[in-house]
């Protein structure tokens, strides 16, 4: 019995295991595979030169984590293959040209996306930034301020001397001109004159067109130069020796049918721009000084900056006289700062708007410091720096939103120095500052602007024991006046 | 007796080391004179090139101009820690010294000088070099040309390979290579091997033998800098030079392939057998300020016309200047004086371009009496330029011609009985003198000149001053410095410049000679043996 239970005991534990046995577990693949695919590619012209577009697109992801490279194809013809980065320019390319560049992101096994985008050079007539330098001779060089006058096409008319070896006795300088198209191209350079270190009595060489821009006018030195803006040929070239008695001119305003002329020793001139002859001259027509800026306000009277030559330092004066020059009054103020903190120093630049307020910019050169002052018609004080700015003013101008654009020199120490532009409210409030400090250290030459808010620099870099570049250099900025 | 005795004792052990006293005071006399003779080198500090610089490394190599120095290299300091100088020692590789600033921080500013030392006396070089790392940003990118030296072909053109690491991802449109400081054309990158890359650039240089500067831009920040030969692609003239023994002097003229050597009233010849110099004649007659070598003529040594001053015994006051040339007989000692008084001047005129010319066997000197420009150095000057032919009868000159042309630093060489002026003449740009380039032209029998070359262009021309010319293998040679020949062939009516098969010690290239029928130079008053050929 014991033994018959036993053996019913043993065989259900069998038929238990043999059960068991039965119920496999289940090994089949559910995994659903997902298709290989690339992320979307979405390009876009993201910058472009005369001679470069550079195009840059969205970062392709594989979904099975495999690399993903690009090629470039310009025109259908590949460029370069095996690209990381999501941009890449397309160099040596023709001014003003239209191409297809061709996007390809792939994987090593060949999965790929592409997409098209159309670029285009940028030609002479688009806008942008430009950038250019000027080199006549592999031998010579511009050097000195430069006059400049922006032409009704949007080119340039540039002045400059022009300095060379001198191996024949003749005299190392040259007075050039040229013209350059709205893109910066020179279009000609014309050699006027020549002239010897003797001769250099002052470098201020003072530019200005008439005719619609048919004829161009310089006055530098003691002497007076028209000439045609098609070619530079020499049209009258006139000397004032005889008048000036050793004076030399230091500042124009052209008015249509006069130009104005300031001397060094305080001489006032009206000379016609036909023929060049002199209208009328009043020889210190105020006082004895430098004759700084001149500007004419809504009556005809010509005001200028005067720099007596024993005045203090800090002394301000602003003249005013009749059409004919003859003297009426003088404006006189104190230019050093209130808490003493700066000794003042020469006003250069002198603007005037349609209510007859007087802008004077200038500062002193030790430091280069920037002074301002702003007084009506009557002389009263309307605005004056309080504290100390730092700027060594080269030019200064309305600009099209009735702003002032003041540009000069910064001192960054030892040879770095560098362009520096204010911006000014007709309140004299300081709207912006601009510093060039991107480019290596440079002289600002002279400067125009355009309707967009854009500047013409026109410079010269300085010579460093690392850095040799002798050309004369003309960049137009961003419409922020960035570069 | 014992007196004697003793004394002739002396004189025995005299006798017995009697050579070795000759022997000790011939000792102590060469040993003074050469004491009294040799005088330390003055050494200059020459061609100073950055050959290379990443973000911490830079070097640098140069030359010395002489021997004589125990130990030279550089000392350098951050620009911002003026006080921590380190020094670094060069090493010397053929005629170069190299060496490299190791371990310096990335993007910083250094300033280096180059020092020697000599008679254990440290000499630092007052000029200062600046040079800055480049950023770590840039380096990743490890520019660099593997080439050992670039080749131009002979209008300048070149191309050159710059490598590095994932170039393929630069924005080419930031990139700005430079070389000489010009900006050469990129192209795209193309792929070497896994991520190196190689951009070539294309580009001209001047077609001369010379180390430029090869700079990379990105986005206006200097990410590459690399000097390097560039040298011309094919063959060109090559010249050797070997050092001589003989005398050393400024002038050395030749007579019946005798070496001459005058000096104010001493007249000296070079005896080849003994290497030594023979004084033949010390005289109180002066030959007069030497304006150069005499040149072999109808049995005399013809010496440059200079500017000979006359003061009155009576009025010393009343001085007057004019030109005089002067020859020498060498079989009889006779010197013979060509004044030219008609030409006499009182002050502010010099003479320049003094020479003569050998051709179809006449004799010519040629002068330019100058103006003085009135104490501005460097500023040239009016010069009217004469030209003298020997009159082998009379054993005068006779006014032959003036130059017709404007010319400066010329000189006069006949080849195949053809004649040549070569020199600077201006350059015009609208009618204004603005430079000065080289020109060659053929002179007739009367000294009217053709030009038949003219190097370089209004915008850039080939600027360089001729020291001395000389015939040479049916073409003209023409030394402008001691590493500076140029080879003018007439028949190509070609100017070839000619490369150093190796350096030059010196600093002043002399006229040439012609002594056992080979050509010589001097410089700095060194002779050297010269030769030419034309291959790679």
């Amino acid at each position: 019995m014991f033994n018959s239970r036993i053996a019913v005991f043993w065989l259900v534990l069998f038929l238990f295991f043999s059960c068991k046995k039965d119920s496999v577990i289940k090994n089949e693949d559910n995994f659903v595979e997902q298709p290989e695919q690339l992320s979307e590619l979405k390009a876009e012209v993201s910058a472009a030169g005369y001679e470069f577009v550079e195009v840059q697109w969205t970062a392709v992801n594989n979904t099975h984590f495999k690399a993903v490279t690009y090629s470039i194809y310009l025109d259908d013809q590949k460029v370069v293959d095996g690209l990381t980065t999501t941009k890449y320019s397309l160099i040596n390319l023709k001014e003003g040209q239209d191409y297809a560049v061709k996007i390809r992101a792939s994987t090593k096994d060949g999965k790929q996306i592409e997409q098209i985008v159309k670029a285009s050079t940028l030609s002479s007539s688009s806008g942008g930034r430009i950038y250019q330098e000027y080199s006549i001779h592999s031998y010579s060089w511009m050097s000195g301020p430069a006059g400049v006058q922006k032409l009704s096409d949007g080119g340039h008319l540039i002045v400059n001397l022009l300095q060379h070896p001198d191996y024949f006795n003749e005299e190392t300088f040259k007075i050039i001109v040229f013209r350059t198209d709205k893109s910066g191209h020179m279009l000609w350079y014309r050699l006027l004159s020549s002239m010897g270190y003797g001769d250099l009595q002052s470098s201020e060489i003072l530019l200005t067109t008439r005719k619609e821009d048919q004829e161009g006018l310089i006055f530098m030195q003691d002497y007076a130069i028209k000439f045609t803006t098609t070619n530079g040929e020499i049209l009258i070239k006139k000397r004032y020796k005889d008048n000036l008695n050793g004076e030399i001119f230091r500042t124009i305003y052209a008015l249509p049918n006069e130009i104005i002329v300031g001397g060094e020793q305080g001489s006032l001139l009206s000379i016609n721009p036909e023929d060049l002859s002199l209208s009328w001259l009043h020889t210190k027509a105020s006082k004895s000084g430098l004759i700084m800026s001149i500007n004419v306000d809504s009556k005809k009277n010509i005001c200028y900056i005067l720099r007596e030559l024993n005045d203090e330092y800090s002394k301000i004066r602003v003249h005013k006289c009749n059409a004919k020059g003859e003297f009426i009054k003088e404006f006189s103020f104190d230019g050093a700062l209130p808490d003493g903190g700066d000794l003042g120093g020469d006003m250069k630049v002198l603007l005037i708007d349609e209510q007859d307020n007087f802008y004077l910019f200038g500062g002193n050169s030790s430091f280069h410091h920037l002074l301002y002052l702003k007084f009506s018609a009557d002389g009263k004080v309307l605005k004056r720096n309080e504290q100390i700015e730092y700027l060594w003013v080269r030019t200064a101008f309305f600009n099209d939103k009735g702003e002032i654009v003041v540009a000069g020199q910064m001192d960054g120490g030892g040879l770095n120095t560098y362009t520096g532009i204010y911006v000014f409210d007709k309140n004299m409030i300081i709207k912006s500052k601009n510093f060039y400090t991107d480019i290596p250290p440079h002289q600002l030459r002279g400067m125009t602007f355009n309707l967009d808010g854009s500047y013409n620099l026109f410079l010269n870099y300085m010579e460093t024991y690392t850095y040799e570049n002798s050309n004369f250099v003309f960049i137009k900025t961003d419409a922020d006046g960035k570069i | 007796m014992r007196i004697q005795t003793l004394f002739s004792l002396k004189l025995m052990q005299m006798g017995r080391y009697r050579w070795l006293m000759v022997l000790g005071m011939l000792c102590t006399f060469w040993s003074c004179q050469k004491n009294a003779e040799l005088l330390d080198p003055e050494i200059n500090i020459e061609n100073v090139f950055v050959e290379f610089i990443n973000s911490n490394l830079v070097d640098i190599n140069y030359k010395l101009s002489h021997l004589g120095y125990q130990e030279t290299g550089v000392s350098y300091y951050k620009k911002s820690n003026p006080t921590a100088i380190a020094t670094v020692n060069a090493v010397r590789e053929n005629d170069r010294l190299k060496l490299s600033l190791q371990g310096l921080e990335a993007n910083t500013e250094y300033i280096f000088k180059v020092f020697y030392k000599q008679n254990n006396e440290q000499k630092t070089d007052a000029k200062e070099y600046t040079v800055k790392t480049l950023s770590t940003e840039s380096a990743k990118f490890a520019l660099e040309v593997k080439a050992a030296e670039i080749h131009y072909d002979e209008n300048g053109n070149f191309t050159a390979d710059i490598e590095g690491e994932n170039l393929n991802n630069l924005n080419l449109s930031k990139l700005d290579i430079k070389v000489d400081l010009k900006s050469v054309t990129l192209g795209y990158p193309i792929q070497i091997t896994g991520s190196r890359y190689k951009i070539t650039i294309k580009g001209r240089v001047r077609t001369m033998n010379n180390n430029y500067a090869i700079q990379g831009l990105y986005e206006g920040e200097e990410i590459f800098f690399q000097s390097l030969p560039f040298v011309f692609d094919g063959d060109s003239y090559w010249l050797t030079y070997q050092s001589t023994n003989l005398h050393r002097f400024t002038y050395t003229s030749v007579f019946n392939n005798e070496l001459y050597f005058f000096s104010e009233n001493l007249v000296s010849k070079w005896d080849a057998a003994d290497n030594r110099l023979v004084t033949l004649e010390s005289s109180p007659e002066s030959i007069g300020y030497l304006g150069g070598p005499g040149i072999q003529f109808d049995g005399q040594l013809f010496f440059p016309a200079v500017g000979k001053t006359y003061w009155p015994v009576d009025d010393p006051s009343a001085f007057y200047s004019y030109p005089e040339g002067y020859s020498y007989v060498p079989a009889t000692g006779k010197r013979f004086v060509y004044s030219f008084k008609a030409l006499s001047f009182v002050q502010n005129r010099y003479i320049l371009n003094s020479n003569y010319v050998i051709h179809k066997n006449e004799l010519y000197m040629v002068y330019s009496l100058a103006d003085d420009a009135g104490g501005y150095p460097g500023v040239p000057k009016k010069a009217d330029n004469f030209i003298y032919h020997y009159n082998k009868l009379t054993k005068q000159f006779e006014e032959k011609a003036r130059l017709d042309t404007e010319i400066i630093n010329y000189h006069f060489v006949s080849v195949n009985n053809q004649l040549y002026l070569l020199g600077l003449v201006p350059v015009y740009d609208q009618g204004f003198k603005i430079s000065a380039t080289f020109a060659v032209f053929k002179v007739d029998d009367n000294f009217k000149s053709t030009e038949v070359y003219r190097g370089g262009t209004v915008k850039d021309p080939l600027t360089f001053f001729p020291k001395s010319a000389v015939q040479y293998d049916q073409k003209i040679l023409i030394s402008v410095a001691v590493d500076d020949f140029k080879l003018f062939d007439p028949a190509e009516l070609k100017l070839y410049q000619v490369n150093l098969r190796n350096g030059i010690d010196g600093m002043y290239v002399g006229p040439f000679f012609n002594y056992n029928n080979k050509l010589h130079f001097t410089a700095d008053a060194h002779a050297y043996e010269l030769s030419i050929v034309k291959g790679r």
